[in-house]
């Protein structure tokens, strides 16, 4: 009897079979043992079964339930089945087995897969749901900031300031450094075109109107989206599992109020200047490719850009990024809310504020777009 | 401890129970002292080995930390299907034993979040004993349980472990769990900041000395004001 194969087989007369167990009757072993059941009755056509466990030193539950497996089997199949020798401390665990159990249906079955049509409709009332989520969410918001205007001492400012840290600070860095980089990029391909017609120094014009106008706002709510925007849908959704947002709402607190007016605050505050820094950066990315590779003076890069640069795409930067930065906050805050479970939840909570902050963050450029060109 | 026994932790809240625990399963490394598993000093051990002494190791956390993504069914199976080569209609039936083990058959299909309190504590022992470890941890498994429920597992710990033989080490300050199941209790103390007191629970209870322990036991407060005491 070999430790690969515990257990050895003998017949005694016609179909009066003995399988010997030996050794460890365990979980280890259950993958060898497990086929058996079937080659055995198969194969032997048992009319009565004995099981020796004489030699058996040791049995977990997942060895019992071979055991009981077995038994099982030889009942369905009509064979008197025994078991001998097991000693009365180690048959304790087959007693444990609950038989009904191995066999018991689901008590809540699988969701059937769904049709297309089906899915195709769920999506649609999921969609309209979660718009009607954020219409009310935003009526809910809107009331908070103007309350918390009357009530400015009830604002939390503690809080307004550590966010105005944690998006415009802690965010400066990698806005900075992607804008740099960014205006670097434009600077160098739109060289290689330029030059071409000796206009070079319509870099700097095309660098900062760019950024100005467009993409400083979008790439900064972009980041900050990603940064910041997923921040506080993980933190409000992490309450929301442990029962915080409940508590403050037991508390008599608006869980509006009280989380979301001081981010959507310190997002109104931060995110218009890291606009700003997001520009100057990119500047400086093209100046760098304009002195460097385009042999123009800082003097003359920065003259022709402030040449460029007119109030009006300042202000409509501005104004941009003060919306984008309401709908960034917002949406994570939303989203955070919306919370239902554990962990899984808070992380498709995260991922879903990013999603739909920068899808907003285009629908809404597009509008600004439309709206500008005809006020212009 | 001995192979076999339940052996009970207790000590008044904050006097080190569960983080001894987390020390002894290596969720934690001591920062003095040595922990020995099975004769093995673990400090010795590489991360590998550690890992493979563990794998004989159950343990049931305090929120049960069942995994809310998955079926109380694919909980279970989970380490099966990473640790043994067994296929998968094997994994199930194994699944389904477990489950009816701790009197929730038919629960497979259920998410965590569908489970009351109870339920999730069992089917994290279900989870904690899939790989039939020879050792079992479980911190606090009475906390925020009602008395009946609580009761209950109690009677379950003492029916798995009469029926598996797998050690099992209980950090609890409840003395109905404690009386209702433990071979052989330790006492901690904050202040001490180590045993004060080990033995059967019932003996404990009637023949320790030390008013540290008996107050434990009595549920007496010391009034450290006028070190007048109170039941």
């Amino acid at each position: 009897m070999s430790d690969s194969v515990p257990y050895e087989i003998t017949t005694h007369g016609a179909g009066d079979i003995t399988l010997i167990l030996s050794g460890r009757l365990d979980l280890a072993r259950f993958g060898v043992l497990s086929p058996l059941i079937h080659t055995l009755f198969e194969s032997y056509k048992p009319l009565k079964l004995d099981v020796d466990m004489t030699g058996i030193d040791y049995i977990d539950s997942t060895g019992a339930l071979f055991i009981v497996k077995l038994e099982d089997e030889a009942r369905a199949r009509n064979v008197p089945f025994a078991v001998h020798g097991l000693s009365k401390e180690k048959m304790g665990i087959l007693g444990l087995i609950d038989r009904q159990a191995l066999t018991a249906p689901s008590l809540a079955p699988r969701e059937r897969n769904l049709k297309i049509i089906e899915q195709l409709g769920n999506s649609t009332l999921e969609a309209f749901q979660d718009i009607y989520d954020i219409i009310s969410f935003s009526g809910e918001l809107i009331y908070e900031l103007v309350r918390s205007s009357t009530h400015v001492r009830k604002v939390r400012w503690g809080d307004v300031v550590s966010y105005m840290k944690k998006v415009g600070v802690d965010g400066l860095p990698i806005v900075g450094l992607i804008s740099f980089l960014l205006g670097l990029i434009m600077a160098f391909m739109s060289s290689l075109q330029l030059k071409q017609f000796g206009a070079n120094i319509y870099v700097a014009s095309l660098v900062a109107v760019a950024m100005i106008r467009e993409l400083g706002p979008i790439m900064t709510a972009i980041i900050v989206a990603g940064r910041s925007g997923s921040a506080f849908a993980a933190e409000i959704g992490t309450m929301k599992v442990n029962e915080e947002v409940d508590a403050l709402a037991t508390m008599g607190f608006s869980p509006v109020r009280f989380l979301t007016v001081p981010k959507v605050i310190a997002s109104l505050l931060t995110v218009p200047v890291l606009t700003i820094f997001s520009s100057i950066f990119a500047i400086m990315g093209g100046m760098i490719v304009g002195v460097v590779g385009l042999n123009l003076t800082i003097f003359t890069y920065v003259q022709q850009t402030m040449k460029a640069i007119a109030i009006f795409d300042v202000v409509s930067g501005l104004v941009k990024s003060v919306v984008f930065a309401i709908t960034i906050s917002a949406i994570g805050c939303q989203r955070g809310f919306k919370v239902r479970g554990g962990a899984e939840a808070v992380g498709n909570a995260t991922t879903s504020a990013v999603v739909t902050s920068i899808f907003l963050i285009i629908v809404i450029d597009s509008t600004f777009a439309i709206i500008l060109h005809y006020i212009h | 401890m001995n192979a076999g026994e339940i052996f009970v932790i207790m000590g008044g809240s904050g006097c080190g129970k569960s983080t001894l625990l987390k020390h002894v399963i290596g969720i934690e490394q001591p920062a003095e002292g040595k922990i020995w598993i099975n004769g093995v000093d673990t400090s010795l051990l590489d991360d590998v080995a550690l890992r493979g002494l563990h794998m004989g190791i159950g343990m049931l956390f305090q929120s049960s930390a069942l995994f809310g993504s998955m079926t109380i069914g694919e909980n279970i199976a989970l380490p099966l299907t990473e640790f043994t080569p067994l296929s998968r209609p094997d994994i199930w039936s194994i699944v389904k034993m477990k489950l009816g083990m701790v009197e929730l058959a038919g629960y497979d299909n259920h998410f965590p979040a569908e489970l009351s309190g109870g339920m999730k504590k069992r089917a994290g022992i279900a989870r904690a004993m899939a790989l039939e470890p020879a050792m079992l941890f479980l911190d606090e498994p009475s906390a925020g349980l009602d008395p009946v429920t609580s009761a209950g597992l109690d009677l379950l710990i003492k029916k798995l472990n009469e029926g598996t033989g797998t050690t099992m080490v209980i950090v609890t300050h409840e003395l109905e769990t404690i009386f209702n199941i433990a071979h052989r209790v330790i006492m901690l103390d904050k202040d001490v900041k180590g045993i004060i007191a080990q033995g059967d629970p019932r003996r404990l209870r009637t023949e320790s000395k030390d008013p540290r322990v008996t107050d434990f036991f009595n549920r007496r407060v010391t009034d450290k004001t006028n070190e007048g005491t109170r039941s």
